[in-house]
């Protein structure tokens, strides 16, 4: 007896409608013929057999919503008494069917496949196995399908892969639907997965902590008057991508000292009206992001990206914006802020980071930064040097505005709001005068340009 | 990339009747089931025509079948997921035929479909997002720019696609409560750029994505493949 349940068609589809039941109670059936069809939001689909026999009940009724993994008929195969064997037709995408929408822990190695999914044919059988019709398996067809893991890999987790000489068939996906991420591929080549010298799969031994991966330092325990703790799986993505970073860029850093004495004044003057106008506070993050997007312009290398050995430049700047939230840092994106002004920035900006705080990003919302800045000044930081987020050409610091005493003209001293500005950047895409006249550039435009306009006010 | 899939891409020109695409669609599915021919992307226009999914509800057509005809349009009722949604010309559509094996993620075949619409506009020039919140598909804002529905051939090789309104008369919406949305609106690349956009245009970058996305080699399907459509050209 072979119970079939309702197949999970991904690892976000939770349930699944029956539509219409292709074959009644008595009937004969081969394996793959198909026994009913389904219907799962967008996506509707005919459910072969996974074995041949005679369909003895239909569990569920036309029209029912059902969660993934429930029986739903009962085929009895021959294989014998007792409902022991059940099968998940066609596409069994967890080894037990799960009903709740459990997202996969993220570089948590699971077993991986080793190869597409055998036949699908029962998996727990009595002893005396029934003559059955051997399945004519379409993946046995001439022409190959996508393998069990049918997923988007992005250029960069491609390239990722292969500067770590990581084998992508040895990560398990930690993304939606399985797909496989960046940080997977980073926790795999921070655990020390060996470079795959041939093709064959090596599952990863489950036993092995995915978060040991980041830390390959001898052990050292919790002692007395010391707590452990797991590290969280953000606090893992942040440390794999991180690392990953030191070890992939040729980080180089440059700073240049700004005098914001207008800026300073200027918000002094308008953040009352600026709040009552726009309903968000004004500070100097929006306008330092507007300067820097029109040196971006500018220098367009350091907007770019390396794919390969191919140097992306795109004719858009997508800001990526270090925000440090209960669970860590995230680095949401405002997407298409060169065509913002000021205030269209601080809004985006307040916005996203809200939600970030609330945990309510979308993933497009953190995707697809081509240049970061990040901003630790608030927190009194007098100079930053930070790590580059990757696969951007540079992150920009901004730290903690502070009067000085500075030289001004006529060799006079006086007593100034400075900020030190700086970047950290990548040499393999960009090289000191580069980085250095592109920093020149958004200390000119913060000391010359008048915000006020800008801000309409 | 050496880790691409070789694919056959089916880009007739003109308007393809729906059934004829229709039906040369599911023939092509049943040989990919088979194995006989790799996986295949057609892309094409349509004449006006309202498509009716399993989920749809007859409320959903708001003209009736006789206003539909007399403006020159169908409507069909067909096997794929989703609701009721409109195609015709002007709207790039794209049925990708994949095999996706034994453990097949139609989640992330709907993901992939997004994708392609996403990096398609953004080179076009439109910022286009998600919305997890309401629906598979792809939106500027409330207005849905790009439809997706899906049907699976056995539960593993795919059909029907994506539907991506380039300069789509946007008035043939009105027909229908679009995807079983009462609440969102369409749009299109033409209606978000203020300027004309063409299928003809966007058609380029849109191969290039669905490669990209799709770990495709894309080469023009042989003759016989491509046979079908070219009769199916209407105008």
């Amino acid at each position: 007896m072979t119970s079939i349940q309702m197949p999970q068609l991904g690892e976000t589809i939770v349930e699944g409608t029956i539509l219409k039941w292709l074959k009644s109670e008595g009937d004969l059936v081969k394996a793959d013929e198909p026994l009913f069809e389904i219907s799962t939001d967008k996506v509707d689909t005919e459910v072969p057999s996974p074995v041949a026999g005679t369909v003895t009940k239909l569990l569920v009724a036309e029209g029912d919503t059902v969660p993934v993994g429930t029986a739903v008929m009962e085929i009895d195969d021959g294989s014998g008494a007792g409902g022991n064997g059940s099968a998940t037709p066609a596409a069994p995408a967890a080894p037990t069917p799960q009903t709740a929408p459990a997202a996969a822990p993220p570089a948590q190695p699971s077993p991986v496949p080793s190869q597409p999914a055998p036949t699908p044919t029962q998996t727990s059988q009595a002893a005396p196995t029934p003559p059955q019709e051997p399945a004519p398996s379409p993946q046995q067809a001439s022409l190959p399908d996508r393998g069990p893991r049918s997923n988007i890999l992005s250029p960069i987790v491609r390239k990722l892969a292969r500067d770590s000489g990581i084998d992508l068939a040895t990560v398990a996906g930690s993304g939606e639907g399985g797909r496989i991420t960046k940080s997977d591929v980073l926790a795999a080549a921070a655990a020390g997965t060996p470079p795959s010298s041939t093709t064959t799969v090596t599952p990863l031994p489950s036993a092995t902590p995915a978060a040991g991966a980041v830390m390959v330092a001898p052990s050292m325990p919790a002692g007395e008057g010391e707590q452990a703790e797991p590290m969280s799986h953000v606090r893992k993505a942040i440390a794999a991508h991180m690392l990953a970073s030191t070890q992939q860029t040729a980080r180089a850093w440059t700073m240049v000292e700004v005098n914001v004495e207008h800026l300073v004044r200027l918000r002094e003057d308008t953040k009352e009206k600026f709040q009552a106008n726009y309903g968000v506070k004004l500070t100097y993050l929006p306008m330092v992001t507007r300067a820097t997007v029109d040196a971006l312009h500018e220098f367009p290398l350091v907007n770019s990206r390396l794919d390969g050995e191919n140097i992306i430049t795109p004719r858009f700047v997508n800001m990526g914006i270090a925000v440090s939230y209960d669970a860590g840092l995230i680095v949401p994106v405002v997407k298409g802020v060169d065509g913002m002004n000021t205030v269209g920035i601080a809004r985006a900006i307040a916005d996203l980071a809200a939600r970030a705080r609330a945990h309510q990003l979308q993933p497009d919302e953190v995707q697809g930064a081509t240049f970061t800045i990040t901003n630790p000044g608030p927190y009194g930081s007098l100079l930053s040097v930070p790590i580059i987020n990757q696969p951007n050409a540079g992150i920009l610091s901004l730290d903690g505005i502070q009067k000085r005493p500075v030289v001004v003209e006529e060799d006079a001293i006086a007593v100034r709001h400075m900020v030190y500005i700086s970047m950290s950047w990548d040499h393999r895409l960009i090289d000191g005068e580069l980085a250095t006249r592109f920093l020149a550039r958004v200390k000119q435009n913060l000391e010359r340009w008048d915000f006020a306009e800008d801000l309409g006010l | 990339m050496t880790d691409r899939l070789p694919g056959w891409l089916l880009a007739p020109a003109g308007l393809i009747d729906y059934d004829v695409a229709n039906e040369a669609m599911h023939a092509l599915a049943r040989r990919r089931l088979a194995g006989e021919i790799p996986d295949t992307v057609i892309v094409v226009q349509h004449p006006p025509v309202f498509t009716a999914g399993r989920r749809a509800t007859e409320d959903e057509l708001l003209w009736d079948e006789g206003t539909v005809r007399a403006r020159g349009g169908a409507v069909r009722r067909i096997d794929r997921g989703g609701s009721f949604t409109f195609h015709g010309p002007g709207q790039l559509v794209v049925y990708p035929i994949l095999g996706l094996g034994g453990r097949p993620d139609a989640a992330a075949h709907l993901r992939r479909l997004e994708e392609v619409a996403i990096r398609t506009c953004a080179d076009i020039g439109v910022t286009v997002g998600r919305r997890a919140d309401v629906q598979t598909g792809v939106w500027v804002g409330d207005d849905k720019i790009c439809a997706i529905g899906v049907r699976l051939l056995q539960a593993r090789v795919t059909l029907h696609g994506m539907a991506l309104n380039c300069d789509t008369d946007l008035a043939w919406f009105e027909g229908i409560v679009a995807c079983g949305l009462p609440d969102h609106g369409v749009t299109s690349l033409t209606r978000e750029l203020g300027r004309d956009v063409s299928v003809g245009e966007v058609v380029p970058t849109a191969i290039h994505h669905l490669s990209e996305v799709f770990e495709l080699m894309l080469a023009e399907a042989p003759e016989d493949v491509v046979g079908p459509f070219v009769g199916a050209a209407v105008a």
